[in-house]
């Protein structure tokens, strides 16, 4: 029966498309939308790997319709104006970075490195916001968010026991995606078991 | 804004014979008339698991066009043909979901749409050639992949040497002629690490070297080496392997290994984030060589019937997810060296 067996259509800490991730995103964006509504602003958010800078992204990308997501390590599209959300920033050198964001009226960049000097010589106002701490209510509402958008239908769905969130926060900090990675697993091993 | 409140009916069930024809019909109501551009039904695979997903839709149907009355529910009849593949799988890093959509275009609103699971499973039979998805051949030959690992493992090697030498030569320099002209503790400490830092990253690329070199070399101790298995391997048949070799130089072979192994690869991620997983699904070993036919200097020559059970997974391949099946043989010398050969094909349904 597998993952049917917990109520599940798909194993809630896989990989999500880009419109679930922002849907399931546990992430307070209101402040940076309203930011990007100002035309010259730019939205760093830097982080190490997994922190969650491109759900940040999606976050903002769905709640501003209107803004154009762009990954540009996977050859996503230059800005051809407007808002522009720019993910793997530190992907390109200056030039190429400039040639890409130069027509963005405004823009959120995830970086890893700081970009900040950059922005403000390309004429932008930066807004600095650095990625990364998880608080365990926040781990708690991400995980019960993902898990309600896989659910199948009515019914009882699985729930991650707090002594597990508890040790894996113990063992990999606030790096998300290890945390996520490790309760694929769970969610594996609990569908085999079922 | 009216609402559309969809419903799909299918004639059958829910398992969905390749090669069929799935049927059935969507029921559309609203509470408020409206005009609806057009109601379209489609029939498409996606992936889900740890690699990042991939969907394509296979085939669609539009079904109906026009002004939808407030209260009434209109039933639209539709019929798909399911293709010979990819099938529904499950698995531990891999799934492969099927499902029928249904979406209504809506003028100046968001177009709802409903989706409802089906499986494609095998036909018995079937004359269509099998879809295994996009990306589920491998490119290349043995030697090719081979000769790409080597060079990209020298490669790899060769960057840290040189991280470790430019490092040397530059800091190591400066460093060490300061240390020598001022002897004082904090200089002679620099100079240390200025030379011993860049030192390790020398040994890491040397010892990286060191056994891809000595791979490379254990892999000429075999010549004439024909490892052959066929393009496709059929469910529940045996598949024919044949393997020859001439062991070569004073080391002997101990011991000749094969068997069929199954794998998921996963991709998820990318850019920095990128990262391939990989989780075995099954190994079906095979009988292996007797030490009689392994006498030092002498051809070896064998072939095996290996039989795929009825329920192994069939091959799949798109973008990030592959079900992909190897043959492995792995030859083990008497220093305790070995020597891996692996070559894939494709496992299709039964016919």
């Amino acid at each position: 029966m597998g993952l049917a067996a917990l109520n599940l259509r798909y194993n809630p800490f896989g990989e999500l498309d880009r419109d679930d991730r922002g849907r399931v995103a546990v992430v307070e964006v209101e402040s940076l939308v309203a930011a990007l509504r100002v035309p010259g602003t730019a939205v760093q958010l830097r982080g190490a790997c997994g922190r969650g800078k491109s759900t940040h992204l999606h976050a903002i990308a769905r709640a501003l319709p209107e803004a154009r997501y762009s990954r540009v390590d996977r050859g996503g599209p230059r800005c051809s104006g407007g808002i522009y959300l720019m993910d793997e920033a530190d992907h390109f050198g200056p030039v190429r970075r400039w040639r890409y964001l130069r027509r963005a009226s405004s823009l959120a960049v995830a970086t890893h490195a700081d970009m900040s000097r950059f922005l403000r010589l390309c004429g932008y106002r930066v807004v600095d916001v650095a990625v990364g701490g998880v608080r365990r209510e926040r781990l708690v509402s991400l995980c019960d968010k993902r898990i309600e958008a896989a659910r199948a239908g009515e019914g009882a769905v699985p729930s991650v026991p707090e002594a597990l969130l508890a040790k894996l926060e113990a063992r990999h900090g606030d790096d998300l995606r290890a945390i996520e990675d490790a309760l694929y697993d769970w969610v594996q091993d609990l569908a085999a078991s079922s | 804004m009216s609402k559309v409140d969809l419903e799909i009916v299918l004639d059958g069930g829910d398992t969905l014979v390749a090669g069929s024809e799935v049927a059935g019909f969507v029921g559309v109501t609203v509470n408020k008339a409206c005009r609806c551009r057009k109601l379209t039904v489609h029939l498409e695979w996606f992936t889900h698991g740890r690699g990042n997903r991939d969907r394509k839709e296979v085939a669609s149907v539009e079904v109906f066009a026009g002004q939808l009355t407030e209260g009434d529910r209109s039933l639209h009849p539709f019929a798909l043909t399911v293709p010979n593949g990819p099938f529904s799988y499950e698995g531990h890093n891999l799934n492969v979901a099927w499902q029928i959509r249904a979406n209504v275009d809506v003028p100046l609103a968001f177009d709802p749409n409903i989706k409802r699971p089906v499986r494609v499973v095998p036909g018995v039979g079937l004359l269509l050639p099998v879809d295994h998805g996009p990306r589920a051949a491998r490119s290349g030959t043995a030697t090719a992949r081979r000769v790409g690992k080597f060079i990209s493992a020298v490669m790899g090697a060769l960057a840290f040497v040189f991280v470790g030498v430019s490092f040397l030569v530059c800091m190591g320099a400066v460093f060490v002629t300061q240390a020598l002209a001022d002897p004082e503790p904090s200089n002679v400490l620099g100079a240390v690490i200025s030379v011993f830092v860049p030192s390790i990253f020398i040994l890491i690329g040397l010892g990286f070297l060191f056994k891809a070199v000595r791979a490379a070399a254990t892999r000429t101790r075999l010549s004439e080496l024909d490892f052959t298995v066929p393009e496709t391997a059929f469910v529940g048949e045996a598949m024919d392997v044949e393997l020859s070799f001439r062991p070569r130089g004073v080391a002997g072979v101990q011991q000749v290994d094969l068997w069929l192994e199954c794998q998921e690869v996963v991709t998820s991620g990318s850019g920095t984030n990128r990262r391939v997983s990989r989780s075995l699904v099954r190994k079906i070993p095979a009988a292996g060589l007797e030490p009689g036919a392994l006498q030092q200097g002498a051809s070896v020559r064998a072939s095996r019937e290996i039989p795929l059970p009825a329920d192994a997974a069939i091959s799949f391949g798109s973008n990030n997810n592959q079900l992909s099946w190897q043959a492995v043989l792995e030859v083990v010398f008497v220093d305790g060296r070995k020597v891996e050969e692996r070559r894939p094909f494709l496992v299709a349904p039964p016919r």
